[in-house]
């Protein structure tokens, strides 16, 4: 059966369910986060439960027996207490995503402490520096991927400065019954495991059948023979499949987890990506949204219609629903795998229409950067390739701003990837200001997002800009270039050619201002997440440069951002696609 | 005084942990072990030869991303005997990017039984050709070699054509019916059905020629093959 079909009875199935057992209702309708008292101490147990997602029971890993585990909800400028008891049969740690700590609170087994041992309980002691929405999981292998993931929300001491009438938080993550260390050993055994969505041979005769003219049928062939002389595939927008499930907070489409307004509420929702293989792309047809804070930090709000949220990162959004109906909360991934599903409604057992998946995106020469390529947007970009418009953040439709790529033959690879034909381009039309980042304040306000060729207002990293000045407005001392580099077929990842193993920790100073460049060698996006530090994102603005724990750089592209640590210790730094850091595309930084 | 030595003491011990963990379970990920093993058991039969006979062919490793072992065993079997069965050992270093370089031994238990030095190099080529070449010199100092290419090319995602084209090389006359020389060609086409990426039906046609073959030689020939493609 095909995987749409299957879709629409799954979800057939669990409508059917639920309208069987009106209780279920109850179970989908959203708690709102101030039902959930702020405290400075709670208590966390972590343990394997069986867990059902698709219908057969399969192992999991939860905290306090849910997944998502508990939001922890805690107050800006407290003293918290969380104690963590390991109730599994190997070492693991608790990491919280984007909360600035001391070294030694970061959760990281074997780099900050030496980890929790199985019966054991560690105590984790810290200050809230900062307020927002985060979240906390694993750091332990792939613990993470089986479910060991939950909000984290801070209250700000001064109220944020925007209005909401209620507060949802809304998780999205996948699942798969196969626990995850056998889907790394499947990944290993075969290049593209999971994927059964590439471009066949009659597909591509199809594609060169309906091109308009001879000029378009070369640039197909020769399109189609670039990639397989790469040895790669247009289609590797995630390592996943269809055997994937996608959740929001934990509940399957089929379930519609649903969160009440009254019409003409303002209602908040705070969107965490806790999934370990796939980004998404996240909107609410009818309602446009007010992005107010990215990675918990306030930003100038803006409003759109979509954004692409990398795993890790965090975006709050103000939705002002005025007639009483139901809306659709869609949030595919960006390979259109499938997508997790939820409701605003001002009354449980509403919903509304589920938007169409849309053809699955096939990436093309000119995102790759490749030289010799038209560029110009005639050509490939236009062809209907299924792929739907640039929807990468900092990945804007610009790509007559890329700079000329050099134009290596791509079997003259040097290091890991057998990528370097690829030259990174800037991921953002004003990474060619980077020189300017940190030393005027740019008074301009940030570009509004235009509608693209769909109608659609997409979230670019250039739209954000923080509402307040940041601190530290030093030019950069030093500069570090990081490239993301991995060997697909074989399934390894790595950073500057070498896997986590193979490397030293890059060292930086105390309080030293540095810039860190990352350049994208490889074909997926990498959503780089800093542990100890926030980022702030070199994107046109300034000292309002948006400050980010984790930044998405998109497939050979370049994206700058400007770090100062204020934490001595070894950091981490990593892919929060866990299957690509624990494979090697993560470092260490000593910060000394 | 006291309470600053042991908080100094625990502190010291506390870095010698994590001397000894860093890198450690973090890093120690990124170096597992993990394996790949094919297996196509099914029956072969040459066209215009009665009968048919049982084959078995298994290709895999076991190891890390650079260094692996690489097994491979190839047995026919007609009518209750073995009439053929090779097996190689090789240890494979990564030396780039899609590319292993192999050595190690080969042994012939059928039709003679015969030991090879074996030198290899295995990987996949731009247009996403599989390639294995292989250099062997027998244990009476004979020298051959052998390649084999093949590409996959979906006609759906689970329905897959591979056509392969493979020589047999020798540097001196096998017999006084076999010169020296590319002294075998095949060339294939299997189609397989993958129900999963471990449970794949195949069905196969090759024609196999004898270029250097002499008067009384061996013929060309065209075999069929049926069966399951296993994954573990």
């Amino acid at each position: 059966m095909d995987t749409p079909k299957r879709r629409t009875l799954q979800t057939l199935a669990g409508l059917g369910a639920l309208a069987a057992l009106p209780r279920a209702w109850a179970q989908v309708r959203a708690v709102e986060l101030r039902d959930t008292p702020v405290s400075r101490a709670y208590d966390l147990s972590v343990a394997e439960s069986a867990l059902n997602i698709t219908g057969k029971p399969a192992m999991g890993i939860t905290i306090n027996g849910t997944m998502p585990g508990p939001v922890l909800r805690f107050r800006e400028g407290d003293e918290v207490v969380i104690r963590v008891t390991n109730k599994l049969r190997e070492i693991t740690g608790i990491h919280w995503h984007g909360l600035l700590v001391p070294n030694d609170q970061d959760g990281v087994p074997g780099v900050t402490y030496p980890g929790i041992l199985p019966g054991e309980t560690f105590t984790y002691r810290f200050k809230l520096r900062q307020s927002g929405t985060y979240w906390y999981h694993s750091h332990a292998a792939l613990q993470e991927a089986a479910g060991y993931f939950a909000p984290l929300i801070v209250e700000p001491a001064k109220p944020d400065p925007f209005q909401y009438d209620r507060d949802y938080v809304v998780v999205i993550s996948d699942w798969i019954d196969t626990p995850p260390q056998q889907v790394l050993a499947n990944l290993k055994k075969v290049d593209g495991y999971y994927n059964y969505r590439r471009v066949t041979t009659p597909q591509f005769f199809a594609q060169l059948r309906s091109a308009p003219d001879a000029k378009a049928r070369d640039a197909l062939w020769a399109e189609r023979m670039e990639w397989a002389k790469m040895r790669m595939d247009p289609t590797d927008y995630s390592d996943g499949g269809d055997e994937w499930s996608f959740l929001l907070q934990g509940k399957r489409p089929g379930e519609n987890w649903t969160g009440l307004f009254k019409p003409g509420e303002r209602v908040r929702l705070r969107f965490v990506n806790a999934s370990p293989m796939n980004l998404y792309d996240v909107r609410i047809p009818g309602l446009p949204m007010t992005v107010v804070q990215a990675d918990g930090q306030n930003v100038n709000p803006v409003e759109v219609d979509e954004f692409r949220i990398g795993n890790g990162e965090t975006y709050d959004v103000i939705v002002q629903p005025k007639e009483a109906k139901a809306y659709t909360i869609f949030v595919p991934t960006i390979a259109r795998i499938g997508y997790a599903r939820g409701t605003l409604a001002p009354e449980v057992g509403m919903s509304a229409p589920v938007p169409e998946l849309g053809p699955k995106p096939v990436r093309t020469m000119a995102d790759m950067g490749m030289a010799g390529m038209d560029m110009g947007g005639g050509g490939m970009a236009g062809m209907d390739m299924g792929k739907p418009a640039a929807t990468a953040p900092g990945a804007a439709g610009h790509a007559g701003m890329a700079m000329p790529a050099p134009a290596r033959p791509a079997d003259a690879m040097a290091g890991m990837p057998g990528m370097a034909g690829m030259a990174a381009k800037p991921a953002d039309p004003h990474a060619g200001m980077a020189g300017m980042g940190g030393m005027a304040a740019m008074g301009a306000a940030p570009p509004k997002p235009e509608p693209d060729v769909d109608g659609l207002r997409r979230l670019k990293y250039a739209h954000l800009r923080a509402l307040t000045r940041n601190a530290d407005d030093r030019a950069p001392e030093k500069e570090v270039l990081v490239r993301l580099t991995g060997d697909m077929a074989r399934y390894f990842w790595g950073i500057n050619d070498k896997k986590l193993s193979q490397a030293e920790p890059l060292e930086m100073g105390l309080g030293q201002r540095v810039r860190i460049k990352f350049v994208n060698e490889t074909m997926m996006e990498h959503p780089m997440h800093l542990h100890g530090v926030f980022m702030e994102l070199v994107n046109g603005n300034g000292v309002y440069a948006p400050r980010k724990h984790t930044i998405i750089v998109p497939p050979a592209q370049t994206v700058e951002l400007d770090a100062t640590y204020e934490d001595e210790g070894l950091w981490a730094f990593h892919c929060h696609l866990f299957y690509h850091a624990v494979t090697g595309m993560m470092r260490l930084v000593k910060v000394a | 005084m006291q309470k600053n030595t042991s908080a100094a003491l625990r502190r010291a011990g506390g870095a010698l942990l994590l001397a000894a963990s860093t890198l450690g379970a973090q890093a120690m990920e990124d170096e597992s072990i993990y394996s790949y093993t094919r297996v196509e058991a099914g029956a072969a039969k040459l066209r215009g030869q009665p009968g048919s006979a049982a084959t078995l062919g298994i290709d895999g490793w076991v190891g890390g991303d650079f260094n692996r072992l690489w097994y491979q065993l190839d047995a026919e079997r007609r009518g209750g005997r073995t009439e053929a069965a090779e097996l190689q050992l090789l240890y494979g270093r990564y030396i780039a990017p899609f590319w292993d370089a192999q050595i190690g031994l080969r042994r012939d238990e059928r039709p003679g039984k015969r030991d090879y030095l074996t030198l290899g190099v295995r990987g996949l080529a731009p247009y996403a050709f599989d390639v294995d070449v292989k250099l062997f010199v027998r244990d009476d100092g004979k020298v051959f070699a052998r390649t084999r290419f093949e590409n996959d090319f979906l006609i759906t995602n689970r329905f897959i054509v591979t056509p392969s084209v493979g020589a047999e090389w020798s540097a001196s006359d096998i017999d006084a019916t076999v010169r020296r020389g590319v002294y075998q060609a095949d060339l294939g086409l299997q189609a397989r059905y993958e129900f999963s990426r471990r449970v794949a039906p195949y069905l196969g046609l090759s024609r196999t020629f004898f270029p250097r073959a002499q008067n009384g030689g061996e013929t060309a020939a065209t075999q069929w093959r049926a069966g399951l493609r296993l994954l573990f």
